[in-house]
């Protein structure tokens, strides 16, 4: 459904004006307005990027040049200590694994539950839906750092804290109510006719879902899926708050929390930092396309 | 779109095969496939009636207990720590202090003195107010740009997941170290140009809130941007094209019609954008924490010091529930705009 755009073309279209100089005036203004249109692009390009190619310039320099003045701009050397820092010193490969455990665990448990409650708002038919649909959206408006502190106790209460658990249960819910408003608006687009051919195979509403529904509906998964994984991957608030033992804690919140043991290591800090992109850089660059869409219909829809 | 691609074939052509007939003779194909040979020998006009709602209501109950554990676990693990939230404020509630008692509108009563909470409160609204508007404006201008055609677009346009995709309190981490006045990548920009340099951004009340405003706009233009690339590129280029039949002129192109058709679009984007900004946690938490003195603290971050930090539960669900409200209005804003008579179907 990609509307390509045509502005360009559609300037060329317009009439020419019988005046040659006035036409080879105009010839120089518009290379000018693109000239300044593309210089606007890089800037705003860069503007987005230098972020990211800043911290991964810092993570490759060599301990010495975290520390000059002026700082240097592109290292004249470039090492991995850093990285083998991060890994080996910190406890880096730790918070990884915690990440990863809570984020992938919590994803699937959301997507499984998104799933079933998406399919049945979709293209089921019984009473109250619009309210039920609107009900679960609305739960999506919950401030978390208002949920925060009564989680805390319920968790204190079972002996969750500092426990796996303490951060799957919550990551599932806060974004279910977002993964069924996709999945939703996902199942919606799909064709009828889906069902009544699996009923003249035979199969019972349940057949239908476990087997067409489900497979069919794969690629709204992954999408959905991504932008779960993401969410929990960088959420912090939660992770601060019910993780207080080091080694039970998730990425952002180590890094976030590790300057505070020595003075400046911007070093294992930038390194840890593009470990962590990792995950979600995979994902986005496999699936880009197919996350705007999901995205955008998140936001707009 | 291609939705043959994404079926299974044998479904797809099967199911092409059921729309060219008439519904009538699917539906008595339907019962004989599914071998209810009793129903359709019964032959009365009735019956058809009645095999839709036995239908039905196995569609119901099916219906019933997939959405069960999706509302279960939401008003569990969402719904009754909120109302907890309420109750607690009302409260007197400091888990250190073993007297915990009703304390009437006692924890409101002393927000309304608190000058810190009243700071906070300011704070949370010109945040909100000021980082959406750059975050739209910014985000229009990139979105615009990405809609043309032009050599590396789709680079441009993957750049512009980046800040989407770190995690905020990182990025607020990254940016601090930018802000560095000794070895930070400003201050060393700065005096490379030969510039007044050595600011401490951080140190300053003033500048505080201007290196929060620009990382607050960096991290989510981008997101703002795609949203509304989707939206330029759902107008349809007929519009522009019978714009430029009647002479209009970019300017007016524009504002007669970008503009106007991206209407719904920038509403979304300003509401749902507001919503996240009066939560800012991370991104301050990771640049400030609240500082210097008071003057980038908001209230999710007031709420977490006397929650979280002074332990006293009541008084930080006095601030939730100020908090929430404020959400609470701009989401049904969210929810009327969506739910237009004429945008449902």
């Amino acid at each position: 459904m990609t509307t390509t755009s045509n502005a360009p073309s559609r300037k060329r279209v317009r009439v020419k004006s019988p005046n040659p100089a006035k036409a080879s005036r105009r010839h120089g203004w518009a290379r000018a307005r693109m000239g300044i249109f593309n210089l606007s692009a890089i800037i705003l390009g860069f503007y987005a990027l230098f972020p990211v190619i800043w911290i991964l310039i810092t993570s490759l320099k060599p301990q010495a040049q975290l520390t000059t003045q002026p700082v240097t701009l592109l290292p004249t050397s470039v090492t991995l200590g850093s990285y083998r820092t991060a890994l080996s010193q910190a406890p880096f490969g730790r918070y990884y694994f915690n990440s990863l455990l809570v984020t992938v665990t919590s994803t699937v448990f959301s997507l499984t539950l998104g799933t079933f409650a998406g399919y049945a708002l979709a293209r089921l038919r019984f009473r109250f839906k619009r309210l039920i649909l609107m009900v679960i959206l609305a739960f999506s408006f919950l401030p978390p750092i208002t949920l925060v502190v009564p989680l805390f106790n319920l968790f204190r209460h079972f002996n969750l804290l500092n426990t796996y658990w303490a951060l799957i249960i919550p990551y599932t819910f806060l974004t279910l109510p977002i993964c069924v408003w996709l999945m939703n608006a996902y199942l919606q687009d799909l064709p009828k006719e889906l069902e009544e051919a699996a009923k003249v195979d035979g199969l019972s509403t349940l057949g239908a879902f476990f087997r067409i529904i489900l497979r069919v509906s794969v690629p709204g998964v992954v999408t959905t899926g991504l932008i779960i994984f993401a969410t929990n991957w960088n959420e912090f608030l939660l992770a601060l708050t019910f993780m207080t033992n080091n080694q039970m804690r998730t990425l952002p919140v180590g890094i976030a929390l590790y300057p505070g043991q020595y003075t400046f290591p911007w070093g294992i800090i930038s390194a840890a930092t593009v470990l962590a992109l990792v995950p979600v850089a995979l994902g986005v660059s496999v699936f880009q396309r197919r996350l705007i869409s999901g995205l955008t219909l998140g936001a707009v829809k | 779109m291609a939705l043959a691609e994404r079926l299974d074939l044998r479904f797809a052509a099967r199911a092409r095969r059921i729309t060219s007939l008439e519904e009538g003779e699917s539906m008595s194909q339907a019962v004989e496939v599914n071998g209810r040979r009793r129903r359709q020998d019964s032959g009365k006009p009735s019956l058809r009636t009645k095999k839709t709602r036995s239908l039905s209501s196995q569609e119901r109950r099916f219906a019933f207990w997939l959405l069960l554990p999706t509302l279960i676990g939401l008003s569990a693990i969402l719904l009754y720590p909120s109302i907890q939230t309420i109750l607690w404020s009302f409260q007197h509630y400091i888990l250190t202090d073993p007297l915990n008692h009703s304390y009437g509108l006692g924890n409101y009563r002393q927000l309304i003195h608190d000058h810190i909470f009243w700071m906070a409160f300011r704070f949370t609204i010109f945040y909100a107010v000021l980082s959406v508007i750059g975050q739209t404006l910014v985000g229009l201008g990139v979105a615009l740009m990405a809609n043309r055609e032009f050599k590396g677009r789709g680079i441009f346009r993957a750049a512009l997941l980046f800040p989407w995709m770190m995690p905020t309190v990182i990025t607020a981490v990254v940016w601090r170290f930018m802000y560095d006045p000794n070895y930070g990548l400003f201050d060393g920009v700065l005096q490379r140009l030969g510039l007044p340099h050595a600011f401490v951004w951080l140190g300053s009340p003033t500048l505080a809130v201007i290196a929060l405003f620009l990382l607050a706009i960096w991290k989510v233009n981008s997101f703002a941007a795609l949203v509304f690339l989707a939206g330029l590129q759902s107008i349809p280029a007929s519009v522009y094209e019978a714009a430029d039949v009647d002479g209009a002129n970019p300017w007016q192109r524009f504002w007669r019609i970008t503009m106007p058709m991206l209407k719904p679009t920038i509403l979304v984007v300003l509401v749902l954008r507001t919503v996240e900004a009066l939560q800012a946690f991370d991104i301050i938490y990771g640049l400030t924490l609240g500082g210097p003195g008071y003057s980038t603290l908001n209230l999710p971050l007031y709420l977490y010091q006397q929650s979280i930090q002074g332990l006293n539960f009541g008084y930080g669900s006095a601030i939730g529930v100020v908090l929430a409200i404020m959400i609470a209005l701009f989401a049904l804003l969210y929810m009327k705009i969506l739910y237009r008579p004429d945008s449902l179907g």
